[in-house]
């Protein structure tokens, strides 16, 4: 478990971190969206021990981490802007990590160069930016950590490659019952990957949720009555939102989705019609319902 | 000691400064070779000196102390590199004692193999060397490599970026020496820092590395353990501070100028602090104080703008200056309030119970008699009476000597102390000394420690029997001709038989002259001089007149007479009989050339006495030939002192001997040619003339055109 307990940390006169608080579970996919600026990658370096929090605290199983080797020893962090020595290969690199991880294993350092197919005696200046990110996630994954962080995780890798890192995740979380937190800029990415996702702005979390819930807990329902009718009629229903279109409605309704539709069904509906909500449009939302534009949180880029 | 220290990342830091440490101590190998190269090849005897033998590890230790430690700390100054050493499982004091320790033992392997070659070189080639006295330059080196280490590691711990790593290193290293220089030169009577030797902390011979080199005459103290264990203590100290710092940092440092505005402040100010100096230091004057003003000024201000690369860091900055000319006031005017005060503490001549004196010099070598009086106690008390007064009065920078006395006072405790003395103390002192048995005993003790022998023109095997021939002869001869001789030693001319060797971390240098004082000595040196070259000299003497046919372009015949003899003659240290002649030749270079008649430095002012023309001819390409010279006619009177030598024989006898060295020389063979010694010989003889008729006209001869003749 990785408890962030009201945070801030300060750059000169920026605050990338504003009294952020949250919960990590182990052995789940946490997921961090946000636009550039909104804390991401300053969490990350303050939960794998690179910084020190200006205020509040940061957790892993009750312990801080910073300057605290015995359990950096079991987190690896495979940042945004990668580092290798320089005119190092992926062996030589392999020495340095399998010097300071004590769990580093050569076993499984071979078996992930066999899936990623990459030549460990190649200098990696030489690589692609997608095989750079290929090489830091073998040996980020043969330290056999148990909180593995990936800024920027699919960063460079072509769709193949991103099946395979989230597959490669997957077996950590599973076999190991590791935790991975990662970032990405990408919502349909981190949905496709995540357990729970958390909405980062300004240096504070906006929105956090297991996936799943969020799937399941918003919803758009089309209805239609052969009579007269308006939003009133629904007053019953938790409704985020309600548009009318001729007899039509689109309804975004949260809640149990079929007891919602047993109880549409009694008042005798001539369309019903139950939409699942892609994972931006649920953003949209609830961040709506927050108070929050999404458009101001996530932007372009991010969608 | 894991907590501290990761095994594993001193050996990742170790790999990864395998090339830098390799190629630094690599080429500081191969620098040491050709130093010692150079020396065994000079024509210069001798044992090589502390300072000597420290320049190559000296400049080894600044290049590798600054470049080692700021490649092995380099990912300190780069955000993605400091985050990911800071993301590792290693605390930072493991990151910095590791990193620190990796870089000490590439410089302990770059200074032991540099040195370790220097000396096995000496050795395998039997130079002349103090290998004790090398030990503590070694020593001090390792000692000197762990300051700059730790000044260094110290600087990249506090800033972040290349620029502000190196500036902040220099201000570290040398700023607090310079200012307590600065100090000491402006206090008008220089003994407030700089010749303190008592004040442990700013004794400037102290710190090898910061030594304000240049701007004071100084001993170094290469021998001295408690300088050893000043800097060792200073390291250690910076080292600390260093991991310190290192553990504060913050891995979001790298990249920006330094860790906080206070340190920044700091740097800028002292950064430029130097130049603001130098009108007082180096011109001790005050005219030029504005430009030095401006120029520091201009410093301060590019210093943080480069740092920090904002203009408007800049520009608050700029203000602050005033920090740096309060400073500049205060070297002014702190010396002068203290100058006149005698900070050295008196001795008190009624609690000495005994005093050890022994000389120290600033030179290479001291003298085996002072070296062995050291041990000698001396219970004189008006040798105490001279120190206390000695002690009372003020240090000034007029001729004195220095001495380390070993106080032993009465109540069992003891000092040590470093003694100015002015020339009359100094001789009212060694006439004290002289009272006492085994002190003046001992100023007529030969040699007695590691003794290298060296006689020019001799192999090493009849260099050894000659030694042990003047040993045994010195042993013989009285005390009073003893200290006589051992006094003379300074005796730079021939024939003498040098010796130089060393006692424990002391070396010394004697100079035998070689005459009938030591006869057996000088008998046989004289045989070996005949058995190497004596025929050919003769030879020489007699092929003169082909020298003076000869159509060289130029010729020249050099004769050298030294020697003793009985009754009136002569005993000439150094006389030279040329003639020359000098072939006039077309100008190759230029149509129109130029002459400068009688160009002096052609004509040594020795043998002037000579009929002797010549002039040189200078090109317009500047590019000039000296080759033009009216032969003069070959005087009558040498040609006779030429007859009398090619009558003379060989001979040993040291009661009237005659040494005559011939340096013959010929350029060229009719083609025009810049070669210089093209056909060159030279040999040396010791000669008895045929008759008293031949000495007594030689005599006359030598007489007339002597310039450096006396009386025997």
């Amino acid at each position: 478990m990785i408890t962030v307990n009201n945070v801030t940390k300060q750059f000169g006169s920026f605050k990338a971190l504003d009294s952020m608080s949250c919960k990590i579970p182990k052995g789940c996919i946490y997921g961090m969206v946000g636009s550039n600026g909104a804390g991401k990658s300053t969490l990350m370096r303050l939960i794998t021990g690179i910084y020190k929090p200006d205020g509040g605290s940061v957790e892993v199983e009750g312990e801080a981490v910073y300057d605290n080797t015995t359990m950096k020893n079991r987190i690896v962090f495979v940042p945004d802007e990668l580092y290798f020595l320089p005119g190092a290969t992926l062996n030589r690199m392999s020495k340095l990590y399998s010097s300071v991880y004590e769990r580093f294993s050569y076993d499984r350092y071979k078996e992930l160069l066999g899936v990623f197919k990459l030549n460990p005696n190649s200098a990696i200046s030489t690589f692609s930016k997608g095989m750079k990110r290929q090489a830091a996630t073998i040996l980020a994954l043969s330290c056999n950590a148990d909180y593995i962080l990936f800024d920027e995780t699919f960063d460079g890798l072509d769709p193949v490659m991103r099946n395979l890192v989230r597959s490669m995740l997957y077996n950590d979380v599973m076999e190991r019952n590791a935790t991975a937190v990662i970032t990405s800029h990408s919502l349909r990415e981190l949905e496709d990957t995540c357990d729970q996702l958390a909405l980062l702005h300004k240096g504070g979390i906006v929105f956090e949720n297991e996936i799943n819930d969020l799937k399941t807990s918003l919803y758009k329902i089309q209805v239609a009555f052969d009579k007269p009718y308006d939003r009133s009629m629904f007053n019953d229903f938790d409704i985020l939102s309600f548009t009318k279109q001729g007899s039509v409605s689109s309804i975004i309704a949260r809640g149990n989705a079929e007891e919602t539709t047993s109880r549409l069904k009694t008042m005798n509906p001539v369309l019903l019609e139950i939409v699942p909500l892609s994972l931006e449009e649920i953003f949209v939302f609830e961040m709506d319902a927050l108070g929050y534009e999404f458009s101001d949180v996530l932007k372009e880029e991010v969608l | 000691m894991k907590r501290v220290f990761s095994k594993s990342f001193f050996h990742e830091v170790f790999r990864q400064l395998t090339v830098p440490g390799a190629v630094s101590g690599g080429v500081f190998v191969l620098f040491s070779i050709l130093i010692a190269i150079i020396r065994i090849t000079s024509a210069e005897f001798g044992i090589p000196s502390a300072l000597e033998l420290s320049i190559a590890p000296i400049i080894y230790i600044y290049i590798a102390g600054f470049m080692l430690p700021i490649m092995a700390f380099g990912w300190l100054n780069k955000r993605s590199k400091s985050d990911f050493y800071h993301s590792i499982p290693l605390s930072r004091t493991q990151l910095y004692t590791s990193t620190v320790l990796a870089i000490f033992v590439w410089m302990c392997i770059g200074i032991l193999a540099g040195t370790g070659v220097r000396a096995l070189t000496a050795l395998v080639m039997n130079e002349p060397f103090n290998y004790l006295m090398y030990g503590c330059v070694i020593v001090n080196m390792l000692i000197a490599a762990l300051e700059i280490i730790g000044a260094v590691s110290l600087a990249c711990a506090v800033t972040g970026t290349w620029f502000s790593n190196m500036s902040a290193a220099l201000v570290i290293l040398f700023i607090p020496r310079l200012i307590f220089a600065a100090i000491s030169v402006m206090n008008e009577s220089g003994t407030l820092f700089l010749r303190s030797n008592q004040i442990l902390l700013v004794d400037p011979s102290y710190n090898l590395i910061a030594m304000p080199y240049g701007l004071v005459s100084m001993r170094v103290s290469f021998t001295n353990v408690w300088a050893m264990l000043y800097t060792f203590a200073y390291s250690i100290v910076l080292l600390l501070l260093g991991k310190l710092a290192f553990k504060r940092r913050k891995s979001e440092l790298a990249g920006n100028a330094s860790s906080s505005w206070l340190v920044q402040t700091v740097i800028r100010t002292f950064v430029c602090f130097p130049i603001l100096l130098i009108p007082i230091l180096l011109i001790r004057g005050f005219e030029p104080l504005l430009f030095f003003g401006v120029l520091s000024f201009v410093i301060y201000c590019m210093y943080e703008l480069i740092s920090t690369k904002s203009a408007t860091k800049m520009l608050k900055a700029m203000p602050l200056f005033i920090v740096d000319i309060v400073l500049a006031g205060l070297v002014l005017i702190v010396p002068k309030t203290y100058d006149g005060i005698n900070i050295r503490q008196p001795i008190d001549a009624s609690n000495i119970a005994s005093v050890r004196i022994k000389p120290i010099s600033d030179g290479d070598y001291i003298k085996y008699a002072d070296i062995k009086t050291y041990d000698i106690v001396i219970t004189d008390y008006d040798v105490f009476e001279l120190f206390e007064k000695a002690s009372e009065s003020k240090a000034n920078d007029n001729a004195f000597y220095d001495y380390e006395i070993e106080l032993s006072y009465k109540d069992g405790s003891k000092s040590v102390k470093q003694m100015e003395l002015t020339i009359e103390e100094s001789m009212q002192l060694e006439s004290l000394l002289m009272r006492n048995k085994s002190f003046s005993e001992a100023q007529a003790g030969y040699p007695g420690g590691r003794n290298y022998y060296h006689c020019k023109g001799m192999s090493a095997e009849q260099t050894n029997m000659l030694a042990r021939t003047l040993e045994k002869e010195f042993a013989e001869l009285s005390t009073k001709e003893r200290a006589s001789l051992l006094d003379g030693s300074w005796y730079t001319g021939e024939p003498s038989i040098t010796l130089v060797g060393c006692v424990g971390i002391d070396n010394y240098h004697y100079n035998f002259p070689l005459d009938n004082s030591l006869p057996k000595t000088l008998e046989m040196y004289l045989g070996f001089i005949n058995d190497n070259e004596g025929e050919k000299a003769l030879k020489l003497i007699d092929s003169f007149e082909d020298w003076t046919k000869r159509e060289d372009e130029s010729v020249s015949y050099t004769l050298e007479l030294k020697g003793e003899g009985e009754g009136s003659f002569v005993r000439i240290s150094s006389w030279d009989l040329i003639f020359k002649r000098v072939k006039v030749t077309e100008n190759p270079v230029a149509e129109t050339p130029y002459v400068d008649e009688g160009e002096s430095n052609y004509i040594d002012e020795q043998n002037r006495d000579w009929e002797y023309d010549e002039y040189n001819e200078y090109y317009s390409d500047t590019e000039y030939v000296y080759e033009a010279g009216i032969p003069a006619e070959v005087n009558p009177e040498y040609c006779e002192i030429i007859s009398i030598l090619s009558r003379a024989s060989l001979s040993t006898d040291v009661n009237n001997y005659l040494i005559v060295t011939i340096d013959a020389n010929g350029i060229g063979d009719g083609e025009l040619t810049r070669a210089y010694g093209a056909n060159y010989t030279r040999a040396t003889a010791s000669v008895k003339l045929a008759s008293d008729e031949d000495y007594a006209r030689l005599n006359e001869l030598i007489r007339k055109y002597e310039y450096d003749c006396e009386k025997f």
